[in-house]
């Protein structure tokens, strides 16, 4: 579990390009402009790409993933 | 009914012509059609030659995202002899005051019109609610009034289109009736197919240019625009939803939003059967993207499509066949469009290069428009820098884009010669964040760089070093400077990332050294 935790603090950290993503899990990534809707749909695509899990961009509304501890939510409850 | 403009005649006699045919719907359901378009444009144009609050001449501004009062009100501007400058709801209040004082040094008193439901406050001029715009709208004016409209002249400013300026203050692009009226007719020539009516797709806000196509292209044809409204914007679900009930059969977009739809599996002909085109410009587009819709999408045709603001839209158009697609190399932007000289000359000398080899692209011809408003320095350094041998006394524009024709006559794009970038499709300009970032007191010098991933740019980075008034160098001032940011620009331009660093590495002329720094951010 840690392990994935880690795994999905560094995509974010990776897609966003900002270290800040990693400072606060609940943060609200659109709020803050770590992430906007491009960056949301490269982070599916490299969950899937990583996890095996897919998830489709028109399954989620952004209240679901909009901070890093609901998308390691989302995915491990699909590993 | 006769009007100096071709296109606003086009349109009016298209309105006569199919008045119960849809012109204009929109994802929540809003429909408009060309008999409404046409008595709502009537009824505002009759009220803005009246009205003692309108003085004659000066452009309006016109506030709200893509509907079908929007359409409506640019054609009453037309029709009444009035400029109109669109401003999307993506701008904060700040700049839209920002553009209001500048239309108002130059010209005088303006009025601003709400073409949605809005709540921009402290705008510094007269506006018009949407409440009230509906009502004159509503209106039914004299037959003598409207036939006494007669609109822009050839030679007047038929739109002001206000882009991202390097100084921090945003330029306002002054395109000419002649312009609209000459790109209307080679792009209805060009675009033309053995088809019926169609029903446009287009992503882009009418504030910026390639929106342009589908009014010139659909709307004098008796075609339909399809537009998404706000909450099918930022919910793909939602979005995906209108689009399959939308029965598009043209789209015109960037590259960046159809890759963003095709993220998801069910992006494909069984999702939008009657899709038959797609006209992709406004930034770099890439094979992989081509061969993916054209597997998503069997028989459609695609084309790649550039052209700058201050060439009205489009100037190079061309259908990527499969073998252009066949050796993964780079692909061409398109043929030039006729009517116009495209030409490329070393940037230096300014003299024409030898056939095939890159230089910048400059455009001499109808569709480049007078230049930027009230900035008459600007507009001579990128209207007027082309050599009068090659302009025959027609007006020229200097692109700062790098091209080079191949040996098919087909021209390919190879970057910007400055600091301006494309960011999904968005013209940003880096002096006019850093210029905002270095107006706080927490901001010492910034630099804002690009950051490239798999041949396009990812996202920005600002390279800061803060004054001693910041506390700290973290997330928290970084929230404050993102605050700041969202304050006075779009946000499509603030950085995703801040670094801070004690100094800027400079070059010999003292300026930001922007390679070293892009090292030094890539080696952190």
């Amino acid at each position: 579990m840690n392990d994935l935790k880690s795994q999905i603090i560094d995509l974010v950290v990776d897609i966003s390009g900002d270290d800040d993503a990693a400072e606060d899990l609940d943060m609200d990534l659109f709020e803050e402009d770590i992430l906007d809707s491009m960056a949301a749909i490269e982070l599916l695509v490299a969950i899937k790409d990583n996890f095996g899990v897919s998830i489709a961009p028109t399954e989620l509304e952004r209240d679901q993933m909009n901070t890093v501890n609901k998308i390691i939510a989302r995915v491990s409850e699909r590993i | 009914m006769t009007y100096h403009s071709a296109f606003v005649c086009a349109i009016d006699e298209q309105s006569c012509r199919t008045p119960d045919t849809l012109a204009f719907v929109n994802s929540d359901g809003e429909q408009m059609t060309y008999g409404e378009l046409k008595s709502r444009s009537d009824a505002l144009a009759c009220w803005l030659s009246k009205d003692k609050n309108v003085t004659p001449g000066v452009p309006v501004v016109l506030y709200g995202h893509k509907s079908p009062y929007m359409l409506a009100c640019m054609l009453a501007c037309a029709k009444s002899g009035h400029a109109y400058a669109p401003i999307d709801t993506v701008f904060p209040a700040t700049r839209v005051a920002a553009i209001v004082e500048q239309i108002q040094d130059k010209a005088g008193a303006t009025v601003l019109i709400n073409t949605t439901p809005s709540e921009l406050e402290g705008i510094p001029c007269a506006t018009v609610s949407h409440d009230a715009l509906q009502g004159i709208c509503a209106q039914k004016p004299a037959s003598p009034d409207v036939d006494a409209l007669c609109g822009v002249n050839k030679d007047d400013t038929f739109y002001i289109l206000f882009t991202s300026g390097s100084t921090g203050e945003p330029k306002g692009v002054e395109i000419l009736t002649e312009c609209v009226d000459e790109f209307s007719k080679w792009m209805l020539d060009a675009y033309t197919f053995d088809d019926g009516p169609r029903v446009w797709f287009n992503r882009t806000p009418y504030s910026f240019d390639v929106s342009i196509t589908d009014m010139v292209c659909g709307t004098v044809r008796g075609d339909t625009t399809f537009a998404l409204e706000k909450d099918a914007e930022t919910s793909m679900s939602s979005m995906f939803e209108a689009l399959s009930a939308s029965n598009a059969t043209d789209w015109v977009s960037t590259p960046s939003s159809v890759e963003q739809c095709l993220s998801d599996s069910t992006f494909d002909h069984a999702f939008m059967p009657h899709l038959k085109r797609m006209l992709l410009a406004g930034e770099t587009l890439r094979p992989s993207t081509v061969r993916e819709v054209k597997r998503r999408f069997p028989g459609i045709r695609v084309f790649n499509g550039y052209g700058p603001t201050e060439s009205t839209n489009l100037v190079t158009l061309c259908e990527i066949d499969d073998e252009l697609l066949e050796n993964d190399l780079a692909l061409p932007i398109g043929y030039p469009k006729t009517g116009s000289d495209l030409l490329v000359l070393d940037p230096n000398t300014l003299e024409k290069v030898p056939d095939g080899e890159s230089g910048e692209l400059f455009i001499v011809g109808e569709t480049v428009g007078r230049g930027y408003w009230g900035k008459p320095e600007l507009t001579d350094k990128a209207f007027h820098s082309c050599p009068a041998a090659y302009t025959n006394d027609r007006r020229s524009y200097r692109t700062g884009d790098e091209v080079n024709y191949g040996p098919d006559g087909r021209i390919y794009f190879h970057g910007r010669l400055d600091l301006q970038i494309k960011l999904h499709g968005f013209r940003i300009e880096l002096g006019d964040i850093e210029s905002q970032l270095c107006a706080s007191n927490l901001v010492q010098m910034a630099c804002v760089l690009p950051v490239w991933r798999n041949g396009a740019i990812h996202h920005l980075v600002a390279c800061v070093v803060p004054t001693d008034l910041a506390q700290e160098r973290g997330i928290a001032l970084t929230r404050k400077l993102k605050a700041r940011l969202r304050d006075n620009i779009p946000a499509y331009m603030v950085p995703r990332s801040f670094k801070y660093l004690d100094d800027l590495p400079l070059n010999t002329n003292g300026k930001a050294d922007r390679k070293v720094l892009a090292q030094q951010i890539a080696e952190k």
